[in-house]
């Protein structure tokens, strides 16, 4: 007995020093009462009691004499969960206990004007936000000093940067993550209300890892006072430069704090500009910002991600660097677009953030496409990638001809429905429209196009009719200008006058929305906009013989969205219907008719109908030529158009002439550096290299790769791996595996994981096998599997890529052995993913019975 | 900076006395966070509020810096039994001055003649555990309060002891082992 009460005691000491809680309770009976055992127990008590005051910042629990503020309100005071100078933060309860409900409690601490005001201001802008990742606001009063209080929805986790620093989520759960915070962050805008104070603090990530934004302290309501803040509310490290200067708050300065949160969650670390904590020392740097890249900063910190820091560079990079320029005006122009932005990278799409050059879209496609991507399909690889790129350009040209057109349209719809002080109004404005200024246009239009867009709202309050025609119009324009976000915001309102002044199945209800949708269509947004697509169609279709026109561009809409969608098969009865309204209604010498033309042609060559699409794309640019003359911009996308449809139809002659005149165009419209200019070099050269082993193709090739480069432009990566491939075909290993090393070295700083450098580091295994250099193969063949590896997402091609290659190694290193076992497994997945019989298991069963015919 | 920190309490101590700032400042910067943790484990019924925290910690500061020239240390940890003195006169004086705090404090009379027990332990709790630690050896006594006044990890008060993290964990069992020893001997 005694020698078990000195086991119990020693155990109870031990678990006393470890910061154990003791339950008497559990001790064999007579145990608790013995005096050694009792004198413990008070230690423990005393020492939990420190540990636990220490730890909660001093707080008595409730019920205690009343020295616990007790109770708010209907809300019992259960801990105090923070404080501030002026504020202090509770934990509370339903004090009738009828509910099982907790809240974060807000109140002010003593006589504190300020905080009292900002409480004030949060509780108005809290009551009319409602989005599962906003705190909800739950209730409000004033105490018995008179002091307002604030309860919140207690949001029961961590904050956003210890949920990282435990979880340590991979790439994909920090950027979905982050477009929740967005998506809060969205709502708060489209209530006009600005956060201003957006940091990793200020959002909670609960236990079923939702993200809730809080803290709307110092948020403002656009529009109100108090634009600017003393510096002492902000915090610094996430403060826009902007809020630093003292200028004016708007949704940007959102948009920047949310990109630098966004920089923090890749990077695990804020950009080194921001790390020091005072106004002063982060105004000294704000010039570097722009310069400042998660990638770089993940490299320095060593942080352990979970990921490679080389998944960063490139689009996350970019993206980043959109979303905190200095200027507001060059970030993204609302939080929607960096959140649909993510969600691009998310699904491999290419960016906006990024120039929209064709390399970059090309690399975006094979990432989505990656079952096409194997080293002997390479040949594929430029047919495929161009019809992405080619559908790309499709729109572009056709968004390009269409904002022309719309003008047009426009200026007869206005001539036609408006009068008096609309025609007075468009006179104003019409010298900012870049595509009607004549010679006398000048700067001073610009703020006459301003004050015009003022007195819209001012001078037609009482005529909705005239004011959802100028709005309309007006949204067109500054859409047209690039102003995209004030366009929307025109547009938006055009709709909601429309809507309230208007039947439902008004046309000038769906002319509007076709706009909105044109729009997204220009911002990357398409998809977003598709219930105004559907709701523009099912006004428009029972309009068909009055509104065919207008029928025929929602239908293209329509086309693209079901092109994004995947749904080729779909696209193509929409998209003939809709040249076949705009042939049957629009003058022959309407330079919308080319467009629509071109458009269909390019959904056909999408589904591979290469022979349907040639007379429509030849059609479209003989018609853009006569309309437009020969050297029309809009021509170069035409002309790569036919280029790409002639190239998959082995037209050898056909293409070449399209190819020199898109050279010759582009040459006409962008002497210089250009990427256009660029783009055309690099098809112009392939094709000389790629039919005739011509020098000419070669010098274009580097001349084009050295464009690029001084244009800091992905696509410099393409003009390599032709100039490689080229040769390659032509037998000339030693050029090509010069010209591979080249690009190699280049994309170092272009982007390692980018389709098009992944394909370079590919093909200069392949090229290296054919020179018998073995050692150099399987050196090249084991970079690759790292580039694999970091470009953290290995899907089935690039897996098998680089699996073909290193077999290849193998074979050139005398283990043929080992490359056959490679082979034997890429057969098997082939035929999983293709099907046994598919060309590609034959090819590939092919060259490893060649294989296994050298092994000893 | 991070130089500094690697130098024991003591260590800063015998510097800030040979007039070295920037020991001082370290001091400062080591200690400041204790000397909070150790007020609000006091005294949490006092000290409800930061700011309030800030105030006493402040006037322990001046004391302590005050007289650093003059007190007397011997081991690695006698540095920290000074603070607890200093701090916990300094929490008396703040509770005689309670009339004149903006901070709700119920005016108790017991608590401010007694020891100044957290409010919510229970008083006889609070008597025994000042006894236990009266009868402990100095090298036990200054584990404990290390660790239970001012919240240190094993870690860190291996440190300033220049002993393993593992044979402070022992020396604390001992001592604690030790309060049931002497209570069965009584």
């Amino acid at each position: 007995m005694t020698a078990d009460l000195d086991a119990l005691l020693a155990s109870i000491a031990e678990r006393i020093a470890a910061g154990e809680t003791i339950d008497p309770a559990t001790f064999p009976p007579g145990c608790a009462d013995d005096p050694r055992v009792r004198s413990l127990l008070r230690f423990a008590r005393v020492a939990g009691a420190l540990a636990s005051n220490a730890a909660t910042g001093g707080n008595p629990p409730p019920g205690d004499g009343g020295r616990a503020p007790g109770s708010i309100g209907p809300w019992r005071l259960v801990r105090l969960l923070g404080s501030g100078g002026m504020g202090e933060v509770w934990l509370g309860e339903r004090a009738d206990g009828a509910v099982e409900h907790r809240v974060a409690i807000k109140r002010v601490r003593g006589a504190a004007p300020a905080f009292a005001a900002r409480l004030e201001s949060e509780r108005r802008i809290l009551a009319k936000l409602s989005h599962p990742n906003i705190a909800r606001f739950i209730d409000a009063g004033v105490d018995a000093t008179g002091a307002p209080w604030l309860a919140l929805d207690f949001v029961d986790g961590e904050t956003l940067a210890d949920w990282v620093a435990r979880t340590r989520p991979g790439l994909r759960a920090r950027l979905e993550l982050f477009r929740k915070v967005c998506a809060a962050v969205e709502h708060a805008h489209r209530l006009l209300v600005v956060h201003r104070d957006l940091k990793p603090g200020n959002v909670m990530v609960d236990a079923a890892g939702e993200p809730r934004l809080l803290d709307f302290g110092i948020a403002k309501l656009l529009g109100e006072g108090d634009g600017t803040l003393t510096a002492s509310v902000l915090t610094p490290a996430y403060a826009a430069p902007e809020q630093l200067r003292g200028g004016e708050v708007s949704t940007a300065t959102d948009v920047y704090a949310l990109g630098l949160l966004l920089f923090r969650l890749l990077a695990d670390a804020l950009p080194e500009t921001r790390r020091e904590a005072n106004v002063a020392a982060v105004l000294s740097r704000l010039d570097d910002e722009e310069t400042q890249r998660p990638s770089t900063t993940a490299r320095a910190s060593g942080a352990g991600l979970p990921y490679a820091p080389d998944a960063l560079v490139g689009d996350l990079d970019a993206i980043v660097s959109k979303a905190i320029r200095t200027e507001p005006e060059q970030r993204y122009g609302t939080v929607a677009e960096l959140a649909a932005d993510v969600q691009r990278y998310l699904e491999d799409r290419p960016v906006a953030a990024r120039p929209p050059t064709r390399a970059y879209l090309a690399s975006r496609f094979m990432r989505r496409h990656r079952g096409a991507l194997t080293i002997t399909a390479l040949a594929l690889l430029g047919i495929v990638a161009s019809l992405g790129i080619a559908l790309w350009q499709a729109r572009v040209a056709a968004d390009a001809a269409r904002r022309a057109e719309a003008e047009a349209a426009a200026a007869r719809a206005q001539a036609e429905r408006a009068e008096g002080a609309t025609s007075f109004v468009l006179s104003i404005f019409r010298q900012t429209d870049p595509f009607r200024r004549d010679a006398r246009g000048t700067i001073t239009l610009q703020q006459a196009f301003d004050d015009a867009l003022a007195r819209v709202d001012r001078e037609f309050d009482g005529q909705p009719l005239l004011a959802i025609d100028l709005n309309d119009d007006f949204g067109e324009t500054l859409v047209n200008q690039g102003r995209f976000h004030e366009g929307r915001a025109r547009l938006e309102k055009a709709l909601a006058l429309a809507e309230r002044n208007l039947p439902p199945d008004s046309p000038v209800i769906a002319e509007t929305l076709v706009n909105l949708v044109s729009l997204a269509e220009q911002t990357g947004t398409l998809m977003e906009a598709r219930p105004l697509a559907e709701r523009a169609l099912s006004i428009l279709e029972p309009l068909r013989t009055s509104e065919p026109v207008l029928l025929g561009h929602a239908k293209f809409l329509r086309a693209s969205i079901l092109l994004f969608e995947g749904k080729a098969d779909a696209a193509e009865p929409v998209a003939r219907d809709a040249l076949a309204l705009h042939v049957a209604n629009l003058p022959a010498d309407d330079t919308r008719l080319p467009v629509s033309l071109y458009t269909l042609g390019m959904v056909l060559r999408h589904q591979r109908k290469n022979e349907e699409a040639k007379p429509f794309l030849d059609d479209a640019v003989r018609r853009a030529e006569a309309l437009q003359g020969g050297d029309a911009a809009a021509l170069v996308y035409m002309l790569d158009g036919v280029r790409g449809n002639a190239n998959a139809l082995m037209e050898r002659e056909r293409e070449r002439v399209a190819v020199d005149r898109m050279l010759e165009v582009a040459r006409a419209n962008f002497s210089g550096d250009h990427p256009l200019h660029a783009d055309a070099l690099v098809e112009a050269g392939n094709v000389r290299l790629r039919d005739e082993g011509a020098a000419e193709g070669e010098a274009m090739l580097r001349e084009a790769a050295a464009m690029y480069a001084r244009l800091d432009h992905p696509l410099e990566a393409r003009a390599w791996r032709l100039l490689g491939w080229g040769n390659h075909y032509w037998e000339r290993y030693d050029r090509a595996a010069a010209a591979f090393d080249e690009g190699f070295t280049r994309c170092a700083s272009i982007g390692p994981t980018t389709g098009e450098c992944m394909s370079i580091a590919a093909e200069r295994v392949a090229t290296l096998v054919k020179l018998g250099r073995a050692a150099e193969a399987l050196a090249a063949s084991e970079a690759l599997d790292r580039i694999v590896a970091a470009s953290g997402t290995p899907g089935l091609d690039t897996t098998q890529m680089a699996d073909e290659a290193r077999a290849e190694a193998y074979a050139v290193n005398g283990r043929a052995a080992e490359g056959v076992v490679l082979y034997d497994e890429l057969i098997a997945t082939y035929s999983e993913h293709y099907g046994a019989d598919s060309n590609i298991v034959a090819r590939t069963r092919k060259r490893r019975d060649e294989i296994a015919a050298m092994a000893p | 900076m991070a130089a500094e920190g690697e130098h024991t309490t003591q260590v800063l101590v015998g510097r800030c006395r040979a007039g070295d700032a920037a020991a001082r400042a370290a001091l400062i910067a080591r200690i400041d966070p204790l000397l909070r943790r150790f007020a609000r484990g006091r005294v949490p019924q006092l000290l409800r509020h930061e700011q309030d925290t800030a105030d006493l910690v402040q006037s322990t500061w001046l004391r302590v810096l005050d007289r650093l020239g003059g007190i007397s240390l011997q081991g690695p940890g006698d540095f920290f039994a000074y603070l607890r003195t200093v701090l916990i006169n300094a929490l008396r004086e703040a509770l005689r001055r309670q009339g004149a705090s903006p901070i709700d404090f119920d005016a108790d009379a017991e608590s401010a003649t007694s020891i100044l027990a957290a409010s919510n332990v229970d008083p006889d709790d609070w008597l025994a555990y000042e006894q236990s630690l009266a009868a402990m050896p100095p090298d036990h006594r200054v584990v404990v309060l290390m660790r239970y006044e001012f919240g240190m990890s094993f870690a860190e008060i291996a440190a300033e002891l220049g002993e393993t993290p593992d044979a402070v964990r022992m020396r604390m069992n001992r001592a604690i082992a030790r309060i049931a020893q002497v209570s069965g001997d009584g």
